[in-house]
């Protein structure tokens, strides 16, 4: 998108300073052409290709950023202010976690999200896009780490005097040691 | 042609009826020229003060830990300054301009309701100074300019603040809507003679456009600003997920307008430039009518796509496909208006001065917003982008650019116009380049924070994060671009002060304000002008003096009246005199009824908001004194020959329209709130509800009959003068009995409103229909009393009628309104399941 | 057909308004009935076929006036400036509305309908 919009701005905001100082350069097309060229020629083609090509990056993503797989690690987040409290389901002893994500590298996670008190909104910047905790809705995520690693973690949607500190990390675990961080006495950070 | 004496002894006698009185009378003002820049003034005081919060918000963000400000202060500085900029700022400021220029646009003496153009102000400048006052006394609201709930409810805002914003704004808004009316009414019957839709100046088109805009998209924050008042201090759980509410509720009501809003500000300044450009360009403006037809597709457009602000909520794929894709269609009728104005000027010979070179920053920065805001409306973008600073760069091209940088063009335009003196060129540009300059350093950065990550409204980030030099210089370039906007107003004061006087019509532009003298006199012009070409193409310079020597339509003023012409709407043709009120302070009293109505809830001492209510209207009542004719006038000469009632006498006249729209921008609202409630059944949590509801048929019913014989009676009255009187006592009657029914509703059969949000709905909803079968008795008592004291006859039949239309539109909220709880509880009980 | 020519100018993207929220609400109260709390991304056919019918009916909904419009001014001509205008203006506004309509509302044809 970047690609396209700095020759679209170069474009316009030359046309304009050409055209203040030699006007006469523009005076071979007439008004109707400018517009239809400019107004419509331009940017349908650009818009149309953009908005479709977001749909099916939009369905990509929705479903974490690969094919659907059947067996989804499914995670509970909730947003109290102002903090995040994960819990595993799946995992054994139901074990949850505050202020630190824990994920299987290499497999998609689906995140559900819902909050306690007012919105908060879940976003790994590096990780996938951002869906919101709204109170008495439970919104879902999907994302996926490739490798091992730390990525941060931040709420983005304003919720009182904590926003700013409300943040958490994913640790993302290769698959064998995924359970063991989770494991009792490992909970919370 | 007159001698020269009498266009002097013409101007006299104009000034003595139309001019405002010095002293304590200027409060009574109504005129358009005083009151559009009382307006104007007002809000670049306001816009001071959001640009001094601006920078307590930058120079927090200028470091990593500030100190400078803790979390609770931040949180009321940005709230507070996105809503000065939104609410008191931009919106007022177009609208007094348009106030300002629409009569001289469209050659005539003032607007249709002068006084409700006062009463706006006085709400506009009372509501606005709530505001600040809450400010200064440290209880601003601090939930952000669009007040998520549950955030600024009571379980998580207990204090005062929310509620300074909701009834603040609300009040605020009073101005925008009467505006929007004003403006609506005045663009389609108070044009000049001859006028018809294809010659009318290119500006009043983007009016008529936004102020139709206004009408639709205020109403939904209204409403939503009373739901949540209404939650907050009687504890109805419209928005409390644990009752049925729902928080997205709110940010539905609040991005149907918020969207549109944006628009609402853009197009004005957009008419400005499609009005100064062509001046520069010296050639009339390039297609006209595509132009006018991008306007009207953008206005819809811009209705469809508020869910962009709401992607990531959770709303499916396929919903937001829907958003996205308009979103991404608005981008090609501003792309039209720009190649327009491309066109317009490579057809002309340019000349490059300062209105120009605020265009050239329009164009700079408006092109920058524009792109990045067809990437945001990218649904798996704005998943990334959402609420980040790259959010707050783009709104700030985009409000800046199609709005600010085009005000100052427009401001070095009209200047002359207001003052009556030219520009001294030194300062202004520089003042522009620092502006354009500090601007661009500002908010470039805030692209690059975002897409690094930075969530807005954060009041301290990490050290480690990367983002303090980018920040760094940010603030850097808004304390250069404040010191540009301190040059601009120091040197609008030096044009007041030493500005050249000229003789008339600076620019050489083709358009109607230039021809008359600068300042302007208050009634504009000493004689109505006919026009027989595109209202952008005229010479004033010959224009100008035929009409100040009396030569022109309605010149000499009859009995100390104010009279207007009004036209058809579409071919121009002269149809009736208008006879507008006099001066008074009446718009005054009412807006400080309708500030102690605001007060007393803001300050909870309800027993006094019901007094204050009736004051209101009591006082609005009033107001119809002023223009009656106790006997029937019969046609009026105008000039020319010609004969033309007035409008008493007429069909058609302005406030029957005003009428028209009223119901509009209230039925808006009605709609938005039965969609509310069957929005809540779709979406909220929590339901159904416990208690069913036990409504019996009969009662519904027979509200249902009652207000059809309100309506039907209401009508007749208006057809069978002049024995209406018994017509109009039983609307009145079956008006008070359908309220009652409704209130007994309410009251008694809808379970406890405060357990559940179907039956807060359901409340609201009976109570809203007993409210306008209130109003719909008072209408008819009031039709009564005109009877009684000669007002109305025959011929003069226009207050029944504007009246009948109110009988028969609350009939039909009656009896929607009856319906509405069998609906809501079927629905409910059927997923029950 | 209409008096006032304002109406026809705007009447092409009412028709447009009147079907977005249609579809809106045909897809939200869609996916109240397939049960709460909503499962992610599940497939509803009915829900697509009845979505994808209320599309058809908005192409013509909006087509077929609008070609009638066009065959309407086409047959007469008018020397009237004014009625030439308006009819320009509703000329192009339709042809607006006509685009935005396949345009909005394509996604219904393969974008999942409900869940996150
Ligand atoms: C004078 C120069 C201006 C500066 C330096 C400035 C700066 C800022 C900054 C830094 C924020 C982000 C606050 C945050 O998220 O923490 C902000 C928010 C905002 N600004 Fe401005 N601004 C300026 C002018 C304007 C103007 C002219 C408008 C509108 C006409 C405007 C409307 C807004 C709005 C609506 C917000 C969002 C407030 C919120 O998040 O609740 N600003 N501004
Ligand atoms: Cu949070
Ligand atoms: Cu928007």
């Amino acid at each position: 998108m970047l690609a396209a919009s700095v020759p679209l701005f170069l474009l316009v905001v030359g046309l304009f300073l050409l055209l203040v100082y030699k006007p006469q350069l523009g005076r071979r097309l007439s008004p109707r052409t400018w517009i239809l060229a400019g107004g419509l020629g331009l940017p349908i083609p650009i818009l149309a290709a953009l908005t479709f090509y977001a749909f099916w990056q939009g369905e990509y993503l929705l479903r974490g950023g690969s094919e659907l797989p059947a067996d989804l690690v499914r995670i509970e987040a909730t947003g109290t202010r102002w903090q995040w409290v994960f819990r595993y389901p799946e995992v054994e002893g139901n074990p949850s976690t505050v202020g630190v994500l824990h994920i299987p590298a290499g497999r998609t996670i689906e995140v559900a999200v819902e909050s306690d008190d007012v919105i908060h909104s879940f976003w790994v910047p590096r990780l996938a896009g951002k869906i919101d905790a709204v109170p008495g809705h439970t919104n879902f995520l999907r994302l996926r780490a490739d490798r091992p690693g730390r990525y941060g973690g931040q709420c983005s949607e304003y919720c009182g005097v904590g926003h700013a500190g409300m943040d958490f990390e994913v640790r993302a675990h290769a698959a064998e040691d995924y359970l063991n961080a989770l494991g009792p006495g490992e909970q919370t950070p | 042609m007159k001698p020269e004496t009498s266009a002097i002894e013409l101007h006299r006698a104009l000034e003595e009826i139309w001019g405002t009185k010095p002293g304590l009378t200027r409060l009574a003002a109504v005129n358009h020229n005083v009151v559009g820049r009382r307006f104007m003034l007002t809000s670049l005081i306001f816009f001071a003060v959001g640009g001094l919060l601006a920078m307590l918000i930058r120079t927090q963000l200028a470091s990593s830990e500030s100190v400078f400000m803790d979390a609770e202060e931040y949180a009321q500085v940005f709230t507070m300054h996105g809503s000065i900029m939104m609410f008191l700022f931009a919106i007022p400021f177009f609208e007094g301009l348009a106030i300002y220029l629409l009569p001289k646009l469209l050659g005539t003496r003032d607007l249709a309701f002068p006084r409700l153009s006062a009463y706006g102000f006085w709400c506009y400048l009372f509501g606005g100074s709530l505001l600040l006052a809450a400010l200064v006394a440290g209880v601003a609201p601090n939930s952000g300019w669009f007040m998520y709930t549950p955030l600024s409810s009571n379980t998580y805002s207990p204090g005062i603040n929310s509620d300074v914003w909701l009834l603040g704004v609300t009040f605020v808004e009073i101005s925008a809507l009467s505006a929007a009316i004003e403006i609506m009414v005045t663009i389609l019957k108070l044009r000049a003679s001859g006028m018809s839709l294809d010659k009318m100046p290119i500006f009043a088109w983007y009016m008529l456009v936004v102020a139709t805009m206004m009408l639709i998209g205020f109403p939904p924050l209204i409403l939503g600003s009373v739901l949540l008042e209404v939650e907050r201090a009687f504890d109805l759980p419209f928005f409390d997920p644990t009752r049925g509410g729902d928080p997205l509720l709110w940010q539905h009501l609040f991005w149907l307008f918020g969207h549109p809003e944006v628009y609402i500000i853009f197009l004005p300044a957009a008419g400005a430039i499609s009005t100064i450009l062509p001046v520069f360009a010296g050639a009339p403006l390039a297609g006209y009518r595509i132009i006018i037809a991008a306007l009207v597709s953008m206005a819809f457009l811009s209705f469809g796509l508020w869910v962009h602000h709401m992607y990531t909520v959770g709303i499916p794929h396929v919903a937001l496909s829907f958003f996205s894709a308009a979103s991404a269609l608005v981008a090609i009728p501003t792309a039209i208006q720009i190649f327009a104005w491309l066109a317009t000027i490579s057809h002309g010979k340019p000349r490059f001065s300062i209105p120009m070179l605020h265009i050239f920053g329009f164009f700079f920065v408006f092109v920058i917003g524009g792109l990045t805001g067809v990437m945001l409306a990218m649904v798996p973008f704005d998943w990334q982008a959402h609420d980040t600073h790259f959010v707050v760069a783009h709104l700030h091209y985009v409000l800046v650019g199609g709005f600010v940088f085009p005000m100052l063009a427009a401001a070095y335009y009209w200047l002359p116009h207001i003052s009556g003196r030219q520009p001294v060129q030194h300062l202004s540009s520089a003042a522009f380049w620092m502006i354009f300059v500090g601007f661009n350093v500002t908010f470039f950065m805030m692209h690059l924070t975002g897409l690094r990550g930075m969530p807005r409204r954060v009041f301290e980030y990490p050290p480690e994060s990367g983002w303090e030099t980018l920040n760094f210089i940010s603030s850097a370039g808004g304390f250069v671009m404040t010191m540009g906007f301190a040059l601009v107003a120091l040197d609008f004061i030096l044009i007041f002060r030493f500005g050249r006087p000229f003789h008339r019509n600076p620019w050489s532009a083709g358009t109607l304000e230039w021809a008359m003298a600068t300042p302007p006199p208050s009634y504009n012009f000493a004689s109505l002008p006919t026009i027989d070409r595109r209202a952008d193409m005229l010479d004033p310079n010959a224009i100008g003096p035929h009409l100040a020597a009396g030569n022109g339509l309605l010149a000499w003023p009859r009995g100390g009246r104010m009279e207007l012409l009004a036209i058809d709407m579409v071919s121009g043709a002269p149809e009736h005199v208008v006879r507008l009120p006099r001066q008074t302070f009446l718009p005054l009293w009412t807006a400080i009824a309708t500030g102690c109505f605001f007060l007393s809830l803001l300050f909870k001492v309800y027993w006094a908001t019901p007094v204050a209510f009736v004051a209101v209207i009591a006082l609005f009542l009033l107001w119809c004194g002023d223009t009656a004719e106790s006997k029937d006038v019969g046609r009026l000469p105008i000039g020319n020959g010609q004969e033309l009632p007035t409008h008493i006498e007429a069909d058609r006249p302005p406030s029957w329209w005003a009428m028209v729209f009223a119901i509009t921008a209230d039925a808006t609202a009605y709609i938005s709130l039965l969609f509310g409630g069957l929005f809540l059944w779709i979406s909220a949590p929590n339901w159904p509800p416990q208690d069913a509801h036990e409504i019996g048929l009969s009662l519904p019913a027979l509200a249902a009959v009652t207000s059809t014989v309100a309506a039907v009676a209401g009508w007749r009255a208006a057809a069978s003068l002049p024995s209406s009187t018994g017509l109009l006592s039983l609307a009145s009657l079956t008006h008070l009995a359908t309220a009652g029914i409704m209130l007994w509703l309410a009251l008694t059969s809808v379970p406890n409103p405060h357990a559940h949000a179907a039956a807060a709905t359901v409340f609201v909803v009976l109570c809203y229909a007993a409210l306008h079968s209130l109003m719909g008795a008072v209408f008819a008592g009031y039709g009564i009393w005109r009877i009684r004291s000669g007002f109305v006859s025959h011929a003069r039949s226009l207050d029944l009628r504007i009246g009948a239309m109110w009988h028969g539109y609350s009939a039909l909220i009656a009896i929607t309104a009856a319906g509405f709880p069998f609906l809501l509880s079927a629905l409910a009980s059927e997923i029950s399941r | 057909m209409m008096r006032n020519p304002i109406i026809t100018i705007i009447s092409g993207f009412v028709l447009w308004s009147l079907f977005f929220l249609l579809l809106y609400a045909v897809q939200a109260t869609g996916c109240h009935f397939a049960g709460r709390p909503l499962v992610a991304l599940e497939r509803y056919p009915i829900l697509r076929v009845i979505l994808i019918i209320a599309f058809l009916l908005s192409l013509l909904a909006v087509l077929i006036p609008f070609l009638l419009l066009r065959r309407r001014y086409t047959a007469s001509r008018s020397d009237n400036e004014t009625v030439d205008f308006t009819r320009e203006v509703a000329g192009y506004v339709w042809i607006a509305a006509a685009v935005a309509t396949p345009f909005c509302f394509a996604g219904v044809m393969w974008l999942s309908l409900c869940g996150t």
